[in-house]
């Protein structure tokens, strides 16, 4: 039960990061290669502040999630000047430096030798709320007047702008908000495993979350969902074939990729009238006849 | 001297990186993506390189001559496998990226459960000597390696500017539609492409298989300098990546000679990226140009 609990958790924290992923690569159209490197200021400045100072559990999260998004600022503010292709390069180099630093101090950190002997407190109760939450945020965020904003600059900066969107600034808090919620999970990360070093924050892990939001598809929040509970779980499934599971994984995300590239959902959403659709459907019910629609002259 | 000496291991270093680097401009120059599968053949080609020379025993020159070969079909068969499909749907750009960066993972893990995880050292295809010269003393395997790099570079200029496919190459990166019109095969043209960044990828991995080892995550390690030399040179320049290539191994050795030491290599390699990318992000070669809405 112990291992089922714990794999549930390790897939809610994930999902904690992907949904900020989702806002920033899905709808806003920034690639961010540097969210590894949040997770690691979140899960170090959380556990360092817990096991040196005795700060308590929930405000060592939050002291996480505030570095991860003021850093996020200090790093956005000449970043998202650049051209988007820039702008991932850089956080590139911000998220690799990041984990290199952390490799480098090695009387704070533990360096490549790892931090051991941290305290367990993120339990399944604690992991699901906060997931919850998150993907609460960010399916308003992308119902709001902000994520309407985001898929007008991803679709095409400059007509946004002529629209009166402070593009810079959007992007902005974009980049914060999804830092901020790389931090929390790093956060939870750290006080999941009992020990970390910085490698497990690396450029891999950022992939990993962009991999994940394409394959469920860059407009559907479900999809990134959907995509994460697939992805983590399906190393697990595959057990049978442990060794070969990250062959397979990467075989079916190619195979997604050129076959149906809009990702797994395209612009499928759950939602209350998508599900009874859904439903209908699956059991042959006729569709209610729609209110005809007003024609608009 | 000993800074000498130093730099001497630097520039042989600064040839592989060169190597990488180009292999992965080549491509950005014409399709502009980070083609990361790149690492994928570099460390393939590594493996086949290590039998051919520790099994089948052959000599230094075959084996280099045949991880070329075989680094640039193994560099078609991925873009056949991977891009293809996407190119002919006009798939956005970004599809490419995703699918070059999985390529790379899966080749690498699929590693582990055929060779394993394991170091493989390879034998002595040059004698391990070294030479004086004026006071200096360079190992004879940096001398050669460096010397490879630069034929290899040399050759790869002879291709691009004086033969047929080097013009159709450089005419498609131009602008691929124009050239299409004109009459290029882009396919083909294409094709071609990753067959030479491919060779180059597969000499440069064998290279550093004799340097050091051959290991499933070289290709990926050889990716990210190669990829920060490129950017910092100016992604789709080849001029820039030789140039990118060497300047990163001289500031990886330059650290690494002062106190801090070599902890403080990356924190350095990744510093001058950011710096270099706020400061000329089109890179040391590349042009400035406008995003066009």
């Amino acid at each position: 039960m112990q291992y089922y609990a714990d794999l549930a958790t390790m897939l809610l924290i994930s999902l904690t990061a992907v949904v900020g992923v989702f806002a920033l690569t899905g709808l806003t159209g920034l690639f961010s290669f540097g969210q590894g490197g949040f997770m690691a200021l979140g899960a170090y400045t959380a556990v360092l502040s817990n096991m040196r100072l005795g700060v308590p559990y929930p405000l060592a999260l939050l002291l996480g999630v505030l570095m991860a998004g003021s850093c996020s600022v200090l790093i956005g503010y000449p970043a998202l000047k650049l051209r988007r292709d820039f702008f991932a390069l850089a956080t590139f180099g911000f998220g690799e430096a990041i984990t290199a630093i952390f490799q480098m101090f090695t009387q704070v950190t533990g360096g490549t030798m790892g931090l051991p002997g941290i305290p367990r407190y993120t339990e399944l109760w604690v992991a699901l709320p906060v997931a919850a939450g998150a993907i609460f945020l960010v399916a308003n965020f992308k119902k709001s007047k902000m994520g309407r904003q985001s898929i007008a600059i991803r679709n095409d900066e400059l007509a946004a702008q002529a629209l009166g969107i402070d593009v810079f600034r959007h992007k902005m808090v974009v980049f914060a908000f999804s830092a901020g919620l790389a931090g929390l999970a790093g956060g939870m990360q750290g006080f999941f495993i009992h020990y970390m070093d910085p490698r497990i924050f690396g450029w891999t892990t950022s992939v990993e979350q962009v991999i994940t939001v394409y394959f469920g598809g860059i407009n559907s929040l479900t999809g990134s969902v959907v995509s994460t509970l697939l992805l983590s779980t399906m190393p697990e499934v595959l057990r049978f074939a442990s060794t070969w599971r990250v062959v397979i994984y990467a075989a079916l995300i190619i195979l997604t990729m050129n076959l149906r590239p809009q990702g797994l959902l395209g612009d499928w959403e759950l939602t209350r009238s998508s599900a009874r659709d859904q439903y209908r459907r699956l059991r042959r019910v006729p569709a209610e006849p729609q209110p005809a629609e007003l024609e608009v002259r | 001297m000993y800074v000498v000496q130093q730099l001497i291991n630097a520039l042989s270093m600064g040839g592989v990186y060169a190597l990488v680097a180009v292999g992965f401009a080549l491509i950005y120059s014409i399709l502009k993506f980070s083609n990361w599968s790149h690492g994928a053949v570099i460390m393939l080609s590594s493996y086949f390189g290590y039998v051919m020379a520790a099994h089948v025993g052959l000599p230094l020159i075959p084996t280099l001559v045949l991880t070329t070969v075989v680094g640039g079909f193994l560099a078609v068969i991925i873009e056949m496998i991977a891009f293809r499909q996407i190119r002919l749907k006009n798939g956005p750009i970004i599809y490419f990226f995703v699918t070059s960066i999985t390529v790379s993972t899966g080749a690498q893990f699929a590693m582990y459960p055929t060779v394993g995880g394991n170091f493989f050292r390879w034998p002595d295809l040059i004698s391990s000597t070294t030479i004086q010269l004026g006071g200096v003393t360079v190992s004879t395997l940096n001398l050669m390696m460096g010397g490879i790099c630069l034929l290899a570079l040399v050759v790869l200029n002879q291709i691009l500017f004086r033969t047929r496919i080097g013009t159709a190459i450089r005419a498609a990166s131009n602008d691929m539609r124009a050239a299409a019109l004109m009459g290029v095969d882009i396919n083909f043209v294409i094709a071609a492409a990753f067959f030479l960044s491919g060779a180059l990828g597969g000499l440069a991995g064998t290279l550093m298989g004799i340097s050091y080892t051959t290991y499933p995550e070289m290709g990926a390690e050889a990716m990210i300098k190669g990829f920060v030399a490129a950017v910092v040179g100016g992604l789709g320049s080849i001029n820039g990546a030789v140039m990118g290539g060497i300047l990163l191994a001289l500031v990886e050795t330059l650290v690494t000679m002062t106190p801090i030491g070599s902890s403080a290599a990356p924190v350095a390699v990744f510093a001058m990226l950011l710096v270099l990318l706020f400061v000329r992000p089109w890179g040391i070669a590349g042009k400035a140009t406008d995003e066009k809405a």
